[in-house]
């Protein structure tokens, strides 16, 4: 697509976030933001549909498998840092 | 004698009158004396008779002879006893005739003959005859006189001779107012006793008998022995006794009457009584006259004393006063000049003094000598004496003279005073003005000279050599602006030596000194100002060479350093081309050496020159060129580093030109071979297109091509690993672009990846395909539906780039099969796909939330089953057991997705 837009998004309160992640490295596709539920946390928060996650919790993950990625967004307990671009 | 007495007297009475007059007037220039004017005649007359009676009568009263021996004897004694002998009885004492010798040689004070000394009456004789002719030898006529009466002793021819005598020596000889012996004495009695009214002398007899006349003779010459106011006229013998008293014992007058004799007769002997009478004349009038002489001498010698005295003065004023003059005029002539104003005031005052104090006494000295002389002369000419004539010199007029001299002397001394006195005041003056002057000329100038002679110029840069040259130009115009106190100086040294100024030695002196110096000063600020001139262009000179110096420089430097830069550039160049366009930028470069080098040799010909005038003229250079900080060292440092380096470039760019040249070599290499493998690669990647594209047959049977095509691509292989080795020595040789091929290596390996893996995918996705074919039961027509619109995207744009986002997140431009079938099967199926095989693996496990290994093992194909054993996690959910894999995430994983 082109440049895109950086944006830190912050969701706080903690699972379920209310957002539906696709993608890894082994799909060779990018993780990505594919479904936000109306109401959740991460519409709240400014989550939007079509975001790339750069880094969940400051840690890199373009190149983290789905699994991997999961595991990351897995340990944050009450606030969830992801770096998007849209 | 008679007729001599009478011519005499006659004479006398002639001259009586005459001299009555002039005993009259002379009498009035003494005291006056009263006389009685009785007949003179009848006193006279009788005197002649007086004596025509002794003449003719030899016969003596005896009273008369009585008195006459007294007396007589009395008389002789006073005259004998200054011989120191005496007589006691007259006329036997005489008898030997040598006491009547003695007795004249006493009274006439002459020497008579040696008497003779025998004893013999001749002897007698011839003695008295001695006397007798002595006597006659007086003028005496001695007339019935003889020696031997007098030898014989005859008393009336002794006491007759002894008259004789008597009148002769003691009565002849006097003379009062011309008149003469028996006369005079009378007339001498009668005017001494003029002024006593109870005295009256007509005679020398009865006059005589109250004593009076005697007394008042001698009161009258001797008042202090007798009180005559006393006397009584008839105390006569009382009176008598009085006078014969004090006349022997007061006036050396033996008594030669006998008062009682004389009181007793009636008429005294005459010639006893004039004898003794006599006497008194002898003894006061004799020094009565003798005083009235002395005293006309006295008065005489007295003027004549006088006008000696006054002649004298005269003479010894005259002198003084012209000794005086004689030292006063040289003194007003002395005309030498004195030093000082304070000593020529001193002369001034000197001569106020004089003026005021010496002179005017001196004046009146002349005035009163003059005076004095005019008196003296005129005195002189009353008193009929010659006219004073001064002593040589002295006269009036050398004295007026004289003092004309001096007063000349005078004026021209005080003119001269006061002229000295101005022309000292001017010297000093001037001389004050002079040392003033000099000594703000030799303070001013103290250390100039110093300052001129330094050398500072030769150390100084060109600004401070500027400096000093608008100092020194001050220093001239200073020096202008005393040129007049010079000249002033000078000027007033001049006039001091005109003036005869005492010490122009020391102004003279001084002046030159001043002089000297200062054409000294002219002498050396000319120096100096050539000198810094000289100085300054050297300076000036210099300071543009280094000008010049450094604006060459600075360019030169630059250029050296950019070229020294540039030779030791690091270049990299990636073809031929480039490096044959260094090598000739290298090239240009050497040829512009020459000039540069020139340039350089003209630099440092400017230091040289430098170098050549401060050595020259020993100016110290300041080594640092204040106009640049790049010296020539440096500069030729650079130079020859420069020049080290051109054949080092040379060398590195020949270096480099043969590595290009084998690059190159390399390049064509790999290229040669990458457009074979290129090529070969594309058409691969087209059959399998075609393949793809073309539906016709089985799935099997695509499979089939396609592992043959595979087979195919990996015998090729070892072109590629080939093509491999040469990129790899493409870029070990650090070669990053060909422009013999299109291909890059990445390009042929990311085509042959590309190929094995389209050989791959195309089969995987057919394998998925058959996969998918059999799990989701899709026919073959749905398959080739799906196929054949994943051949054709026919949805619109906005569709298309949403598909194309959700299946092409990377925007690779390839969409795999399984994302599109993903895709696809989502978008139709209703249900989350996840879910499904969530629950697919939920009834593979026996409803568990996990799934072991042996249960996958059981239910699926061995492939697939190690696939999932690989993949899922571990199980860590509530009841996870060791070895329990999860399914869940694992599928939601696969499926590329997660809800979270």
């Amino acid at each position: 697509m082109g440049i895109g837009d950086y944006v830190c998004v912050t969701i706080g309160g903690g699972a379920p976030w209310g957002f539906r992640l696709q993608g890894g490295k082994e799909h060779k596709q990018p993780l990505q933001v594919t479904k936000v539920r109306k109401k959740s946390k991460a519409c709240r928060a400014g989550l939007c549909e079509g975001d790339e996650l750069i880094s969940i919790n400051s840690k890199p993950c373009s190149e983290l498998t789905h699994s991997e990625a999961m595991q990351l967004i897995d340990g944050s307990s009450e606030t969830l840092q992801i770096l998007i671009k849209r | 004698m008679m007729s001599q007495m009478r011519s005499t007297r006659t004479s006398q009475v002639q001259s009586h009158t005459v001299s009555q007059v002039q005993s009259h007037t002379v009498s009035q220039v003494e005291d006056t004396v009263h006389y009685n004017h009785h007949n003179y005649e009848s006193e006279l007359e009788e005197y002649m008779m007086q004596e025509e009676d002794w003449d003719r009568d030899l016969l003596l009263d005896p009273a008369w002879e009585k008195q006459q021996r007294k007396t007589f004897t009395a008389w002789c004694n006073s005259h004998l006893r200054k011989a120191g002998t005496q007589i006691e009885n007259i006329e036997d004492d005489f008898r030997n005739g040598l006491k009547l010798m003695l007795l004249l040689e006493v009274i006439s004070g002459e020497r008579l003959p040696k008497p003779d000394q025998g004893k013999m009456r001749f002897h007698k004789i011839a003695n008295v005859n001695k006397a007798l002719d002595y006597i006659s030898s007086k003028g005496v006529k001695l007339v019935s006189i003889g020696a031997e009466e007098i030898v014989d002793g005859n008393l009336k021819m002794t006491l007759g001779m002894i008259w004789t005598i008597i009148l002769r020596f003691a009565i002849h000889d006097i003379s009062v107012e011309e008149t003469s012996a028996k006369e005079g004495l009378l007339l001498w009695c009668q005017r001494k006793t003029a002024p006593y009214k109870n005295v009256n002398v007509q005679n020398f007899h009865t006059s005589w008998k109250d004593g009076l006349a005697l007394c008042a003779l001698i009161h009258r010459h001797r008042p202090d022995l007798i009180d005559y106011s006393k006397l009584q006229k008839d105390d006569a013998l009382y009176n008598l006794n009085l006078a014969l008293e004090v006349a022997e014992k007061e006036l050396d007058i033996p008594k030669m009457l006998d008062a009682e004799d004389i009181v007793n007769t009636p008429k005294p002997d005459q010639r006893a009584i004039m004898t003794y009478v006599s006497c008194f004349y002898h003894a006061f009038a004799g020094a009565e006259q003798a005083e009235m002489a002395a005293n006309r001498i006295c008065k005489i010698l007295a003027v004549n004393q006088d006008n000696e005295k006054a002649m004298g003065e005269y003479e010894r004023l005259a002198s003084e006063l012209l000794q005086w003059i004689q030292r006063t005029i040289p003194w007003l002539e002395n005309l030498s000049p004195e030093k000082t104003m304070q000593a020529m005031q001193q002369k001034l005052e000197d001569f106020r003094d004089y003026r005021r104090l010496h002179k005017p006494p001196k004046t009146q000295e002349k005035c009163q000598l003059e005076i004095n002389f005019n008196t003296l002369q005129t005195k002189l000419r009353i008193s009929n004496r010659p006219a004073f004539m001064p002593s040589e010199g002295k006269m009036v007029s050398d004295i007026a003279g004289a003092w004309q001299r001096l007063e000349h002397a005078e004026k021209g001394y005080e003119e001269w005073l006061l002229n000295e006195l101005r022309r000292l005041e001017r010297l000093d003056h001037l001389a004050e003005k002079f040392r003033q002057k000099a000594l703000i000329y030799e303070v001013w100038s103290h250390g100039k000279d110093y300052m001129l002679k330094q050398k500072d110029y030769e150390s100084a840069s060109l600004t401070e050599v500027r400096a000093l040259l608008r100092k020194h130009e001050a220093f001239e115009s200073d020096l202008a602006a005393h040129q007049d106190r010079v000249e002033q100086i000078a000027a007033i040294a001049q006039e001091l030596n005109e003036l005869d100024y005492h010490n122009a030695v020391e102004i003279n002196a001084r002046c030159q000194k001043i002089c000297d110096q200062w054409d000294n000063f002219g002498t050396l600020t000319q120096k100096r100002r050539e000198a810094l001139e000289r100085a300054e262009k050297l300076q000036e000179t210099i300071d543009q060479l280094f000008l010049e110096f450094a604006k060459r420089t600075t360019p030169f430097n630059n250029w050296m350093e950019g070229a020294m830069e540039d030779l030791q550039d690091m270049f990299i160049v990636h073809s031929i081309e480039e490096i044959q366009s260094l090598i000739a930028a290298h090239e240009q470069f050497k040829s512009t050496l020459p000039e540069a080098d020139s340039e350089r040799q003209a630099i440092l010909g400017i230091v040289n020159e430098v170098q050549k005038i401060t050595q020259t003229y020993s100016i110290s250079s300041t080594e640092s060129n204040p106009y640049t900080m790049i010296s020539c060292k440096e500069i030729s440092a650079k130079w020859d580093k420069m020049k080290q380096l051109i054949p080092q470039r040379n060398a590195a760019l020949q270096e480099e030109l043969v590595r290009q040249q084998s690059n190159e070599r390399l390049r064509r290499q790999f290229a040669s071979q990458a457009n074979i493998i290129g090529p070969w690669i594309q058409r691969k990647m087209e059959e399998i297109a075609q393949s793809s594209i073309e539906i016709s047959g089985t799935l099997e049977d695509q499979m089939n091509q396609l592992k043959q095509l595979e087979e195919v691509t990996i015998n090729y292989k070892p072109n590629v690993d080939k093509l491999e080795g040469d990129h790899q020595l493409i870029q070990e040789a650090l070669i990053f672009d060909n422009k013999h091929t299109n291909y890059t290596m990445e390009h042929i390996r990311v085509g042959w990846e590309m190929l094995l893996t389209t050989i791959a995918r195309t089969i995987n996705e057919i394998e998925t395909q058959i996969l998918t074919r059999d799990a989701k039961g899709i026919t073959q027509q749905q398959m080739n539906e799906f196929r054949s619109s994943f051949s054709h995207f026919d949805r619109g744009e906005a569709e298309f780039a949403r598909i194309m986002n959700l299946v092409d997140p990377n925007n690779t431009g390839l969409v795999s099969f399984q994302s599109f079938i993903s895709f696809m099967t989502r978008e139709t199926a209703d249900t989350d796909t996840a879910d499904q095989v969530v629950a697919s693996f939920r009834i593979l496990a026996g409803d568990k939330p996990y799934i072991l290994v042996e249960e996958l093992r059981r239910e699926l194909p061995s492939e697939q089953a190690e696939y999932c054993i690989a993949s899922m996690p571990p199980y860590r959910g509530p009841e996870a057991i060791p070895g329990a894999l999860d399914y869940a995430s694992f599928s939601t994983a696969l499926y590329g997705e997660s809800d979270l």
